[in-house]
């Protein structure tokens, strides 16, 4: 029995009838009543309508994805806390939702923790889990005299500066000439030079902030 | 007789006309049904997938929220192993984190799951525009069809995935350091995998292009513009 539970309404945002409903009994036995929503286009309505203390939300409606609602309540409900509760446990799909300040559990794991978790949130003892795992892959662009340039634009622009050819650079980074003709063209718009001169004249006064021409970023 | 030369001449310009152009004809037709199959197949697994993961499954998940309520909880844990390995499974089928992510977050996911001890796929992606539905499809699965042929088949312990959008092309090169191996000529291409990623990228109005040597790892590489043709 969680006593900070008991009184409290729920709003349970989930498509699958009988899922909210095993939710809503076992909210139940703790004294908490819940209102279901089955619809994700109503979830705002019912929001204003019911006035939750929480709300627990699927993320997957049919073909539709909760995740920009998430978002939006974010902005238009800042006060109250979201408990999503989903079966898409990939790392990248909980991260995006714990970003936006909403608690995640799986739904494997409901029957055993939502109560628990609910409660937490409710009077105030959540805390969100820091991040545990550090992002494998990398993804990177950068500032470089007030313009944004990718990774594969920078590295494009170290190996111009140094007078290679397209096709030199492009053998020199295991890329299509055309792919690097595209780039170049790319480079040229975000610069808004006209010449590969003018470019290499850039990239020789920014020299330092682009970095050694094969330290690969 | 120079009118029979000249006669000749011309009968074997219209029959030569008319047999490329038979074969031009059975090389589109070709490439439309592999398109064709690939989509069902791709739209016949989704649903699959979205009936266990959104049907079967909550289902199951309710049970086990019920076998708990009455006190069975070692019952309500099988049932939830139950419903895990049914999500498993669904996800083998369609990758859901394409329904919920953008490109860039799918792919990462994917990345960051397929790296283990000895094989490191690393992914270098910058901001890309928001991609229709048969667009992240084409990159998740190019992707992952890439990975899986550097794993099983050239022997690769590192992987780099890099996209990019440049004037409205998405340019996706997935390069191994793998063995290697000779590339046929496409019309020889035997292996299903290799063929379904060149006609993933050409049902978008696309290009898909190997590049492997001996001992030299492999190189695929896909544009695809994100404005379909009509």
């Amino acid at each position: 029995m969680s006593p900070s539970l008991a009184g409290r309404r729920v709003l349970i945002a989930d498509d699958h009838r009988l899922f909210a409903e095993g939710l809503r009994a076992l909210l139940r036995d703790h004294d908490c009543e819940a209102e279901i929503v089955t619809e994700l286009a109503l979830i705002e309505t019912t929001i204003a309508a019911t006035e939750p203390d929480l709300l627990i939300l699927d993320l997957s409606f049919g073909t539709e994805s909760a995740l920009p609602l998430l978002h939006q309540l974010r902005d238009t409900q800042p006060a109250l806390p979201i408990l999503v509760v989903s079966a898409s446990e990939e790392r990248v799909v909980v991260e995006r939702v714990q970003e936006t300040g909403a608690a995640y559990l799986a739904k494997s794991r409901a029957g055993a923790d939502v109560a628990l978790l609910a409660g937490a949130m409710l009077d105030g003892s959540y805390r969100a889990p820091a991040a545990t795992r550090p992002r494998a892959p990398t993804r990177a662009s950068r500032q470089i005299g007030g313009v944004k340039l990718s990774r594969a634009l920078i590295q494009v622009l170290k190996l111009a500066r140094l007078g290679l050819s397209n096709p030199d650079i492009a053998e020199q980074i295991g890329r299509t000439v055309k792919t690097v003709e595209a780039h170049m063209g790319e480079i040229y718009n975000r610069l808004g030079l006209k010449s590969r001169g003018q470019v290499i004249r850039w990239a020789n006064e920014h020299a330092r902030e682009l970095g050694a021409p094969l330290d690969g970023s | 007789m120079v009118l029979t030369v000249g006669l000749s001449v011309v009968m074997v310009l219209i029959l030569f006309w008319a047999l490329s152009s038979v074969q031009r004809e059975r090389t589109r037709a070709a490439v439309g049904w592999g398109r064709r199959v690939l989509e069902a197949q791709e739209e016949e697994r989704r649903s699959i997938a979205r009936e266990l993961h959104d049907g079967f499954v909550p289902s199951i998940d309710s049970l086990s929220i019920e076998l708990r309520r009455m006190g069975g909880t070692a019952s309500s844990e099988r049932a939830t192993a139950l419903a895990q390995q049914l999500r498993t499974l669904s996800r083998g089928l369609h990758p859901g984190v394409l329904d919920h992510l953008p490109i860039a977050d799918a792919l990462e996911q994917l990345c960051s799951s397929e790296s283990t001890d000895g094989f490191v796929v690393t992914l270098d992606v910058d901001e890309l525009p928001p991609l229709d539905f048969p667009h992240r499809l084409a990159c998740y699965r190019i992707t992952q069809e890439a990975i899986n042929n550097a794993r099983r088949h050239a022997g690769a312990s590192r992987i780099e995935v890099l996209v990019d959008e440049i004037n409205g092309t998405i340019d996706l090169t997935i390069r191994d350091n793998g063995r290697g191996f000779v590339v046929p000529p496409d019309s020889k291409l035997a292996s299903l995998g290799l063929r379904s990623m060149r006609e993933r990228a050409s049902a978008l109005g696309g290009t898909l292009t190997i590049t492997s040597a001996l001992q030299d790892g492999t190189t695929v590489h896909a544009r695809l513009p994100t404005s379909s043709p009509g």
